[in-house]
């Protein structure tokens, strides 16, 4: 679908037919989608630059169907950043690509789990989901930068969330837990490389290849 | 293409740059080693380091190299020491923005490659346990507890880099595999490394200029122990021996013992002024088999002695070997008895390749020198095949011996040691400690 954008009148295109907000890539307004309208948002300041070699448009395969990154969510914690990227798969399901230190984690989004109280959380305890047990590994506050491309829900600057993560050694998953103000979400997902990914239309490097 | 960022150090001025953009959190200046907080857009300067040290690392920043496949740019270096015993070790913090992060750990001219884990490989929850197994890297023993402190940094780093930091670590050993549980009050994190060849790292950083990596010259915690285990090397035995006897039978099947020479000679052969027998000429070829001559004789309660010349008729050349018999017999109180041989035979093994002919003179105390010669080549393998096999055992049992002799050294300086020997100094430190304290 494609719109045009009510700050700047460029061309925006929504790829994805569950994403409601996107960037403008010319002026960054923030653009909201409703129905056959276009609502402006508000701007945002150009995510910091980085290193990561996925970027909007990127593809890949991963449980035999293939994605494509649409969205960038970027965060920040006391001990750095990370970015959260926002796939669509071939067969119309959502999912994400978490990126911190080096490490890739591949996730979607796990409904209708009773959450535990954030207070109770305390990194070391023991967490069961569909009888695979966990082990909380981080809790922390992180802030948003805000986003580029496309999400399915919209994320602006300077807001808070916590984020807890989960691992289970026996069966090699990841869970995480976010807490924002309105609301609380699951992912859950597992460790991955690009290259198990095959991912292509990467960022070039220099110094690098993909 | 996006390329490295460039700033300034906030404390000197120097021109830095950061290749890990988004992941680098802190850098250390490589001319006034002040330590830079990059977390945010503007670098705030952390740390003022005026370290009166300056290390220079084997392998400079910025190099690039490639390891396992991979190649890796060298961003960060940092020199950690153990805080109770005089050790110290380089850790170069490796990058690849597709494959993430490494790091290539140097100490004494030896090397690793290591990779966090994202999981925890030790069973137990949080216990320490002395040994456990892995369905991957096999099994792993204890080595050592220890805690590490940070007394030198250069680049960047994806943590907040401190000199001084002092965490935890015990460290597992399956050579080349080590794995590692580093402990602060914050987290914990495992790590997997893998040994490195000197060579392979040379390899690998052909590129920096005036390179120049020394052997190492003493044992690791993770090198693999150069000599073969005492399993390996019984069966390349047992291969070995196999091989020997079949080599010996082909040798039997493929080139059968060959008469060369058969004499039957009396008096009337010796009948020459020389009171010597000239035999027909024959050859003898060029190989790597035994000749064997043999000889009988009808001796009864005498003896016979022969000298045999090999003459070599090109060169004029004489071989020489003498042969005798004695045999004697009789009864007496306890029945009949007998002693000595009617046959001997004498291995010709140093006689070169050409024609030749016998010359033969007998001694003997019989009327008749009866004596009856045969010569032949490749004859009996068995001593060679002996002596070879003495060899091949001697081998393994110094190989075994060598290999003990290694591990021993590996483990010397650690605590948990299954080899037992003069106590390490921990272990005395203790003895002394508690022997003290029970006197109190």
């Amino acid at each position: 679908m494609t719109f045009l954008c009510p700050s700047c009148s460029a061309e925006i295109q929504f790829s994805s037919s569950v994403a409601l907000y996107c960037v403008c890539r010319y002026c960054r307004s923030q653009i909201f989608r409703n129905e056959q309208q276009v609502d402006l948002l508000g701007k945002q300041a150009e995510l910091p630059e980085d290193v990561s070699p996925v970027q909007i448009f990127s593809e890949g395969e991963a449980f035999g169907k293939k994605f494509r990154v649409l969205g960038k969510v970027k965060m920040q914690w006391a001990g750095g950043t990370w970015n959260e990227w926002f796939l669509t798969y071939s067969d119309g399901t959502l999912g994400w690509l978490a990126e911190a230190q080096g490490k890739w984690i591949l996730s979607t989004e796990k409904k209708e789990v009773v959450f535990p109280d954030l207070e109770d959380i305390r990194v070391g305890r023991k967490f069961t989901l569909d009888s695979v047990a966990f082990i909380y590994t981080d809790k922390k506050e992180a802030t948003s930068y805000g986003f580029e491309g496309e999400l399915p829900f919209l994320t602006v600057a300077g807001e808070k969330r916590f984020s807890v993560d989960l691992l289970s050694d026996k069966s090699n998953r990841f869970l995480s837990f976010e807490y924002s103000k309105d609301e609380r979400k699951a992912f859950i997902g597992k460790y991955v490389t690009l290259t198990e990914l095959k991912m292509t239309n990467l960022k070039q490097i220099e110094g690098f290849s993909a | 293409m996006l390329k490295p960022k460039i700033f300034n150090c906030p404390n000197c001025g120097a021109n830095l740059q950061i290749t890990a953009l988004g992941y680098t959190t802190s850098v250390a200046c490589e001319k006034c080693q002040s330590v830079i907080d990059t977390s945010h857009p503007l670098p705030q300067l952390l740390e003022k380091y005026e370290m009166a040290m300056t290390v220079t690392p084997t392998l400079p920043i910025g190099s690039f190299g490639v390891l396992k496949g991979i190649r890796w740019k060298i961003i960060g270096f940092m020199v950690r020491k153990d805080v109770d015993y005089p050790v110290e070790w380089n850790e170069y913090l490796l990058f690849n923005p597709y494959h993430g992060f490494r790091f290539l750990f140097e100490m004494d001219s030896h090397f690793s490659l290591i990779e966090t884990l994202n999981f925890n490989p030790v069973p137990g929850g949080g216990a320490i346990p002395n040994s456990f197994s892995n369905e991957k890297w096999g099994s792993f023993k204890l080595f050592n507890r220890g805690r590490a402190e940070v007394v030198y940094v250069l680049g960047e780093f994806y943590w907040q880099v401190k000199v001084g930091e002092i965490v935890d670590i015990d460290d597992y050993i399956n050579p080349p595999y080590m794995i590692s549980v580093e402990k602060n009050d914050d987290e914990v994190s495992y790590s997997l490394g893998e040994y490195l060849n000197v060579a392979e790292v040379a390899e690998a950083f052909k590129s920096v200029p005036n390179l120049s990596l020394t052997t190492p010259w003493k044992a690791s915690a993770n090198a693999p122990n150069p000599y073969l285990s005492a399993t390996e090397i019984v069966s390349i035995f047992s291969v070995g021996v196999a091989a020997l006897i079949f080599t010996a039978i082909g040798f039997a099947v493929m080139k059968p013992t060959t008469k060369i020479l058969d004499l039957d000679l009396d008096n009337s052969k010796f009948a020459s002024p020389q009171g010597e027998f000239v035999s027909p000429s024959f050859d003898i070829g060029s190989g790597t088999g035994n000749m064997e001559l043999k000889m009988s004789s009808p001796v009864a309660n005498s003896w016979l002695s022969s000298d045999v010349d090999f003459v070599n008729e090109e060169t004029g050349q004489e071989y020489k070997t003498e042969l005798g018999v004695e045999y004697y017999y009789g009864s007496d109180s306890d029945g009949g008895w007998s002693e000595g041989e009617r046959n001997t035979s004498d291995i010709i093994s140093s006689i070169p390749a050409g024609r030749y002919h016998l010359e033969v003179s007998a001694a003997s105390d019989m009327a008749n020198k009866s004596v009856h010669l045969e010569f032949y080549r490749n004859g009996s393998m068995a001593l060679n095949f002996i002596l070879t096999l003495l060899g091949l055992s001697l081998y393994p049992l110094w190989v075994v011996m060598r290999r003990r002799s290694y591990e021993v050294s590996r483990w010397y300086d650690s605590d948990y040691s299954p080899y037992h020997g003069p106590g390490t100094l921990s272990e005395t430190i203790n003895n002394v400690q508690s022997s003290l304290e029970s006197e109190e």
